[in-house]
């Protein structure tokens, strides 16, 4: 197992565009790194300059302390897990996985037995090795494809959107074989993906891309909770964070449905009546009567008009049109654009106790929480408001 | 319901009116006039369907996978690479899922046909398929397409003189660059060579002879060097002199051998004060004979019977000139080649193998076994012994001619009936 270390990576096509623009990224011996953003942004290539797939036009790509821009794929000893999952119905489930070390030619059949005995029993497989797989379970059956990754004992797992290909059961259940095996083997995964589900659940740590450069490498929770800018705010999360309007005037900023105070602290990185984007996430709101008395005091209630709700069972979602700030649609739209999402709409989405009776055409008291709220600058899109503190990967989410 | 949404290359009355609106599983004969075809394994659920006295392979997949094959498809036909060609994509808003329609290969068969017709002690069938198997990849790499999952079981062969041809079956993994880099390539050849190589151990499971399954190994391990050895013929930038620049000459005839017509070669000094020229040689189609042979005879066939029927022309030129005491010109002897003697062989030919497979090919299987028993015989054992022995299939052992079996029958059969024991579904997919 290995560090993959990333310095200054640059990759250019004939064209001159950089596909990949000076990224550089430590990924740990052991750590779990999801490379994600929408199509264009330069994950998947990033991961095949990693395999060895596309030449580097710059920078150097180290795998442990070797430097590995011009080797071939298979001299990187890294393993690219689903690339080949045929499982062949008249061999055993140990030929199944033994055969890519058969072919190498490199091992004896002590060796050999060795490894796959052990990749079975972390695959829990141990007991099928002379079973065809034709008698095994779906389940099973994946985790064979896995055993063929593991003997080959890589100094790092690679995957390029390996479900998106299935269709949504097995895909939840692959992402848990994954998860699974990776905590158990421990070893360095370099995974692609645009599915911001997989993203958040998968990773030690996630690197957001956008048109080639590096956003944001942070642990799932910070990604969510302290995004740097309005793109990685607005690309994680589901239902989307909410953008709208704010204008600071005095101690307060102003939002179209409500006035909040302005934090003591933030002061110093605003102007006073200038215009702002605020972010808000869909959960920092509530149906103003089911907020706990010890939570009111950090928020503001208001009134608006429900447009429609959305009743999930086990989550609410309202939606509440608003009066877009024409300074900032602009800015809202190019995001849009971005994101590759639909224009967003002049609406915000708010999450409900599953138990409001709010519906459709209701007038509602709603609770915003205050301290949940970030400002961005609408030319540079930086966040202005967040916090450094608390970055750690179980960092409590602010407020 | 959302209406699906169709986009057919190929208008057919027969295709537009399936029920596209139901999920592919669902459909049922006797509406859908569905044929059962021995095809291997998918990921995904594969059907066929016949319309407009024409097959079609329907298979479904996630909508994105879907299009994104369907346009890598459409860029091979356009390149006129080897490849199924696309008739269309239906997406189902309904069921979150597509069908990808192509055209059903006619004559072309699946490798397990050749493992389990013919004896498995035949490493010279097996050169065959892998050649090309290694010129498919040659063929791809070159126009910047890298497969991704080259398989035993993604490759359809069909038979062209004495060679055979592959044709890529799944484009899923498929991508279409403006070049390979040579990461791209070698990882291509080393996803193919461990595929073929489990696909040959599982062969040689399934029959029980574990003591094939060493030389399997090395012969998968041998696609690689057949890649290597081809790419670098094609690729190979050689300096000489100048004095020496005939040597042109031998590098093009060696191409033109293999199949591949020159569209440019240049000769540039290698530097100031040397009279050393490299040479680039701007590669063309994989079709030389064939070219030769359409021009010539207006017949329009694969690349390696076009070898061997020009070779049959070049033999009756000669024997039309020593008659007539001249010179007779290529063109007229053409002509006269077609009428004369390609014709009538080829229906004699084709009737003595049942029909089977194309008329050509029965043609050229013919001259190869004639040659191949007048040089056992030491002397010309003349047509009729040679069709003789073709009409009984005692043709030489691990002559192309004996895949012959291979071609019968490709036909698809009715969906009760039981598919041949041979063709059943092999790799399981999960």
């Amino acid at each position: 197992m290995a560090a993959i270390t990333m310095r200054n990576i640059v990759k250019k096509y004939g064209d001159g565009y950089p596909a990949v623009n000076d990224v550089s990224l430590d990924i740990a011996d052991g750590e779990f790194m999801i490379l994600v953003g929408p199509s264009g942004c330069g994950k998947s290539t990033l991961l095949r300059m990693i395999v060895g797939l596309e030449d580097i036009t710059s920078g150097d790509m180290l795998i442990g302390d070797k430097r590995v821009n011009d080797k071939a794929p298979r001299d990187r000893n890294l393993s690219m897990v689903f690339q080949n999952y045929a499982l062949y119905p008249h061999l055993s489930v140990f030929e199944n996985i033994a055969f890519p070390l058969r072919l190498s030619g490199k091992f004896s059949d002590e060796e050999i037995r060795k490894r796959v005995t052990e990749a079975a029993d972390t695959l829990e497989l141990g007991e099928h090795l002379d079973r065809k797989p034709a008698n095994l379970s779906g389940g099973q059956r994946q985790r064979v494809a896995m055993g063929r990754a593991i003997v080959r004992q890589a100094d790092a797992f690679l995957f390029d959107e390996p479900l998106s290909n299935l269709d949504a059961k097995l895909r939840g259940q692959m992402r848990t074989e994954i998860l699974r095996l990776q905590r158990r083997l421990g070893v360095t995964t370099v995974y692609v993906t645009h599915d911001q589900t997989e993203a958040m659940t998968l990773g030690d740590r996630v690197a957001v891309l956008k048109k080639g450069l590096l956003q944001q490498v942070a642990s799932p929770r910070e990604l969510y909770d302290q995004p740097v800018n309005l793109f990685v705010a607005g690309f994680i999360g589901s239902p989307p964070m909410n953008f709208v309007p704010a204008r600071v005037r005095g101690n307060e900023i102003e939002l179209p449905f409500a006035t909040v105070p302005l934090r003591d602290e933030w002061r110093d990185r605003v102007e006073e009546g200038k215009v702002y984007i605020a972010g808000i996430r869909p959960g920092a709101f509530e149906d103003a009567e089911f907020v706990d008395d010890d939570k009111r005091s950090r928020g503001v209630t208001f009134d608006v008009t429900i447009d429609v709700t959305e009743w999930l069972g086990n989550e609410q979602y309202a939606f509440v049109p608003f009066e877009a700030d024409t300074e900032i649609s602009g800015q809202l739209a190019e995001l849009a654009s971005e994101l590759d999402s639909e224009q967003l709409r002049s609406q915000i989405c708010v999450e409900l106790d599953p138990m409001s009776r709010v519906s459709s055409g209701d007038k509602a008291t709603l609770w915003l929480d205050a301290s949940r709220l970030h400002l961005f600058d609408p030319q540079s899109g930086d966040n202005l408001t967040r916090s450094t503190e608390n970055r750690g990967r179980h960092a409590a989410a602010t407020g | 319901m959302a209406a699906p949404e169709l986009r057919l290359r190929a208008t057919c009355p027969g295709l537009l009116v399936l029920p596209w609106d139901r999920p592919l599983g669902e459909w049922a004969a006797p509406q859908v006039a569905l044929r059962e075809m021995a095809v291997g394994p998918s990921r995904h659920l594969v059907r066929f369907v016949e319309a407009d006295g024409q097959l079609w392979a329907l298979k479904e997949l996630p909508p994105r996978i879907a299009a994104r094959e369907y346009g890598v498809l459409g860029r091979l036909e356009e390149m006129a690479l080897n490849a199924v060609r696309p008739a269309g994509v239906v997406i189902q808003p309904d069921f979150d899922t597509a069908i990808l329609v192509t055209r059903y290969l006619v004559g072309s068969w699946q490798y397990r046909r050749m493992f389990m017709r013919l004896p498995p002690d035949a490493p010279k069938h097996r050169t065959r398929l892998f050649d090309a198997m290694a010129t498919l990849l040659v063929d791809l790499h070159r126009h910047g397409v890298f497969w991704g999952d080259c398989s035993l079981a993604n490759t359809l062969f069909s038979r062209d003189g004495q060679v055979l041809q592959a044709f890529l079956v799944d484009a899923e993994t498929s991508e279409i660059h403006p070049s390979l880099s040579d990461g791209q390539r070698t990882h291509d050849i080393d996803i193919t060579v461990e595929n073929v190589a489990a696909g040959l151990l599982d062969v040689a499971a399934r029959l029980g002879r574990t003591d094939l399954q060493a030389g399997f190994i090395q012969e998968a391990l041998g696609i690689r060097t057949r890649y290597q050895d081809l790419w670098e013929l094609l690729h190979a930038t050689p300096t000489f002199g100048f004095a020496d620049r005939y040597r042109v000459e031998g590098t093009i005839r060696k191409l033109n051998e293999l199949g591949f017509a020159v569209d440019e070669v240049s000769l540039q000094p290698v530097g100031a004060g040397t009279d050393e020229l490299q040479l680039h040689v701007a590669v063309g189609d994989r079709r030389y004979y064939a070219t030769a042979l359409q021009r010539l005879t207006g017949l329009d066939v694969g690349e390696g019977q076009a070898r061997i029927l020009l070779g049959d022309l070049q033999a009756y030129r000669g024997q039309l000139s020593r008659e007539a005491g001249h010179d007779v010109d290529e063109r007229t002897a053409g002509q006269l080649w077609v009428m004369e003697v390609a014709t009538p062989m080829m229906h004699r030919a084709h009737a003595a193998v049942g029909n089977s497979g194309s008329a050509v090919q029965a043609y050229c299987d013919l001259l190869e076994v004639r040659w191949l028993l007048s040089e056992r015989a030491g002397h010309d054992v003349g047509t009729e012994r040679a069709l003789h022995a073709l009409s009984r299939n005692v043709v030489p052992s691990e002559s192309a001619a004996q895949l012959q079996v291979v071609e019968t029958p490709t036909e698809p059969f009715s969906v009760l009936d039981d598919p041949e024991d041979e063709e059943q579904p092999d790799a399981e997919p999960f």
